[in-house]
């Protein structure tokens, strides 16, 4: 290191990041099935390849043109594989969840959610993230709006256990764990989010 | 410019970015085909759009309710679009990618792949990213967990060329080019990671 200034991690309070992924990025969209006259993507929900629910279908009780994946009943889930962003801070990640969805209802429904994660290192064993001996991170409560349609983000709710800088990334579920009144097909989800701690200058990050 | 402290980049080490593309937002996924029983979906493979290999499975010898690209043979390959980050540093990229897939079989397998790129400016021709002018990074061999159904990271790899000032993305393709002894359907690919050197104070990043 030169005489030049040195600025490390332990001088800059940086924002934490944040990183969405989508439900079109989940990895458990694997089978079709004909619809009618529709071709609907499904969605393998520990059904192995036999196709599953939940069904992808355009959200709103008002036509948006957007699609989501409904919910039909508790208990409806989308799994996929995260791997850490570099900056992820392991010495101390603070990694939180919430949820994006989409409620069609008009009454004061109180879903919950849960998300599933299993942290993995390099060589570990890929599994099924809800039977897997996974943490479970629960969102519970969340009352929606009355207005129909309404965009609904859930509040932010910290992993159980956090990830170490042996392992490289996660198994995500998220799955709609209770209704809370709505009626089946009233809910969508949008994706789910991650917050998480970083350091920018010092590499203590996932495993290499 | 005012009389406050200015700190350029050069102050700063910062670690390296990390961005993945899940297969799931591959370009080349684009025809459906049903496959006896179950309905799947079919990747184009350099075929036009004509349906191809490799399918979407998935992944385990254990059910996972995850999917993947399956491998069905050396050669396969998904393709794909994506445009340099705007905080790359332009004036020394340092781009290193590595391949994250699954194994599920129990042999100490040592498949090796290949990664395709074409650096694209604004307006310059978008080619078939494997058979026209491109350049190839050839992983060393892998060699698998003999565990069944491991999360497997290659090593990093450096991209033959590096993208230039004037770049904004990459046609991008990534083979299987030999499967090591493993046999067909045991490797599923999760998603292709790259890592890059920034710049987050000065505007050096891919052509505007």
């Amino acid at each position: 290191m030169g005489k030049g200034i040195h600025i490390n991690d332990d001088a800059m309070p940086w924002d934490t990041r944040t990183a969405f992924i989508p439900w079109t990025s989940f990895m458990s969209i694997g089978n079709i099935a004909l619809d009618g006259n529709a071709a609907n993507i499904w969605i393998t929900e520990g059904s192995g390849t036999t196709a599953g629910t939940p069904l992808v279908g355009e959200i709103g009780a008002t036509s948006t043109d957007v699609a989501g994946v409904e919910i039909a009943a508790a208990g409806d889930l989308i799994s996929t594989y995260w791997p850490y962003p570099s900056e992820l801070d392991t010495s101390d990640p603070e990694l939180f969840f919430r949820v994006h969805f989409v409620h069609e209802g008009a009454a004061a429904d109180t879903p919950d959610f849960k998300v599933h994660y299993l942290h993995r290192a390099k060589q570990e064993g890929f599994l099924e993230p809800v039977a897997g001996a996974t943490a479970v991170t629960s969102i519970l409560d969340h009352t929606c709006s009355t207005t129909a349609d309404s965009l609904e983000l859930t509040a932010w709710t910290i992993a159980a256990t956090q990830p170490a800088s042996t392992d490289v990334g996660s198994l995500l579920a998220v799955e709609a764990d209770h209704l809370g009144s709505a009626s089946a097909g009233e809910i969508f989800i949008l994706g789910v989010e991650m917050r998480f701690k970083v350091n920018m200058l010092t590499d203590t990050g996932p495993a290499d | 410019m005012g009389k406050g402290v200015h700190i350029s980049d050069d102050a700063y080490q910062w670690i390296d970015q990390t961005v993945f593309i899940p297969w799931t937002s591959f370009m080349s996924i684009g025809n459906i085909a049903l496959d006896g029983e179950s309905a799947l979906i079919w990747i184009t493979e350099g075929s036009g759009t004509t349906a191809g290999t490799p399918l979407v499975g998935e992944i385990g010898a254990t059910s996972t309710d995850i999917a993947g690209i399956s491998m069905a043979a050396a050669g396969d390959l998904i393709s794909t679009y994506w445009i340099l980050p705007s905080n790359m540093n332009m004036t020394d990229p340092g781009v290193n990618c590595r391949v994250h897939f699954v194994h599920i079989a129990t042999g100490a397998d040592t498949p090796i792949w290949k990664v395709h790129h074409l650096d694209l400016a604004k307006q310059q021709a978008v080619l078939e990213p494997v058979g026209d002018a491109t350049e190839v990074v050839t992983f060393g061999a892998h060699t698998c967990s003999t565990t069944a159904d491991s999360l497997e990271v290659t090593a990093w790899k450096a991209l033959a060329t590096q993208p230039a000032s004037t770049d904004v993305g990459w046609l991008l393709a990534l083979e299987l080019d030999a499967v090591g002894s493993a046999s067909a359907d045991e490797i599923f690919i999760l998603g292709l990671e790259f890592g890059y050197s920034t710049n987050l104070l000065s505007s050096q990043g891919p052509g505007a």
